[in-house]
């Protein structure tokens, strides 16, 4: 059993060990399996295939697994590293501690959104990315958007969400109402209503706006956080579950393209409910 | 930092071009409606469906008949969601009412960098 901190209150020793043990995933060449991994799995829902990562109701427990397994690793190489995670309410800022260059680096530079500062600069030759859909070699970020500023979500965005006492609905999708699809935020183009975990991948711009979006390691802490979430929701929702229960019925469009409560997730064969909790496993500092 | 969007009009032989083509292709009074408010069409002999334009200095081109959409000549992902609008493999996480519009956020996003000239796509 181990804790997942908040990153603010990190020491700059613990710090350098995450940062140490995550360049040499990198150096081994097992970070980028995992960048390949999440990419692969981000089937969108107009597609007939199986949805296992995004825009569905295994959204959840495939990212807690996908953690689990990228902080094995982690954990393999230094048994006191666990995955932080950054509460994107209240560390707001784009030159917060988070940002700084003992731990992730700050913002791209203008010209090509190349992150300059901090262990993954391109310069420090140790974060190469090759797993990517641009020609940039470069990890890219663009806080804020300032050319088209996004906010990060609110408290009250957020709590939006955890209100909400249904897990999922059909269709199971983007366009699905409950706590899902709020926490996920998926809304109409235009829409002002783009909300948390997907604003919070546009607010770090450069790639985590994209389908390799783990090459950037916030990747990690962002989605640390939206595990906790899932635990604050369940607190506050202890008669409600995951949904579906049971897989769609015959006739269903969404028949073959949602994971049920008991149906196994790829690439683990791991059912949902084999992670609704994390107990003997891991927990959070509050 | 850009500086504001300023999106160059789809250029006039453009248009024409690609709204004639179309009408060529779909043979029908839906299609030929474009070609009659381009008021001055010119048949091509170009059979390029593609709608273009230059966006702070990069060239788009949208497939008219579909979601092909390529900036500067290499090709980008493009997805659909279930309400029938579009993400790309630079903008995973917002979608778009329009195969034009998801270029141009693409770009945005690009920055001074290019498209890799075969991405990788999902489900591989």
């Amino acid at each position: 059993m181990y804790t997942r901190q908040n990153q603010k209150n990190l020491t700059s020793t613990q710090k350098r060990r995450f940062t140490a043990a995550v360049l040499e995933l990198k150096r081994n060449g097992t970070y980028d399996r995992f960048v390949r991994t999440h990419d692969k799995y981000f089937v969108p829902d107009r597609d007939r295939g199986l949805r296992v990562g995004h825009m569905s109701p295994s959204f959840f427990p495939w990212h807690r697994r996908y953690l689990v397994e990228f902080e094995k690793e982690l954990r393999a190489l230094d048994p006191g590293v666990s995955i932080p995670y950054w509460d994107w309410t209240t560390d707001t800022s784009p030159v917060s501690s988070l940002w700084a260059e003992d731990f992730l680096g700050g913002t791209g530079r203008s010209s090509d959104r190349q992150v300059m500062t901090g262990p993954f600069a391109y310069a420090r030759g140790d974060w190469t990315i090759t797993v990517g859909i641009t020609e940039a070699r470069y990890l890219t970020r663009n806080l804020g958007r300032p050319q088209n500023p996004v906010t990060l979500p609110t408290p009250a965005e957020l709590q939006w969400a955890i209100d909400d006492p249904t897990y999922d609905a059909s269709p199971w999708d983007s366009t699905a109402g409950g706590f899902r699809n709020r926490l996920e935020g998926w809304a109409a183009p235009k829409s002002e209503r783009w909300r948390n975990h997907n604003k919070v991948h546009q607010w770090i711009g450069g790639h985590m706006t994209g389908g390799t979006a783990p090459n950037d390691p916030v990747f990690w802490l962002h989605h640390a956080f939206v595990d906790l979430l899932w635990d604050r929701w369940q607190q506050r929702h202890p008669s409600s579950g995951y949904r579906p229960a049971t897989a769609p019925l015959p006739g269903d469009a969404q028949r073959g393209r949602v994971i049920a409560l008991d149906e196994p997730m790829p690439p683990w064969n791991i059912s949902p409910r084999e992670m609704l909790g994390h107990q003997g496993v891991y927990r959070y500092e509050v | 930092m850009f500086a504001a969007p300023a999106a160059a009009p789809l250029t006039r032989r453009a248009v024409l071009r690609t709204a004639f083509t179309a009408a060529v292709l779909a043979g029908t009074a839906a299609a030929l409606a474009p070609v009659l408010r381009a008021r001055r069409p010119r048949q091509t002999l170009t059979p390029a469906p593609f709608a273009e334009e230059t966006y702070r200095g990069r060239h788009i081109a949208v497939e008219l008949a579909g979601t092909a959409v390529r900036i500067d000549g290499r090709p980008l992902h493009v997805m659909r969601r279930a309400d029938g609008s579009y993400l790309s493999g630079i903008n995973h996480f917002q979608s778009f009412a329009t195969p034009l519009e998801l270029a141009r956020a693409a770009v945005d996003e690009l920055g001074t960098t290019q498209l890799a000239p075969a991405a990788p796509h999902h489900g591989g």
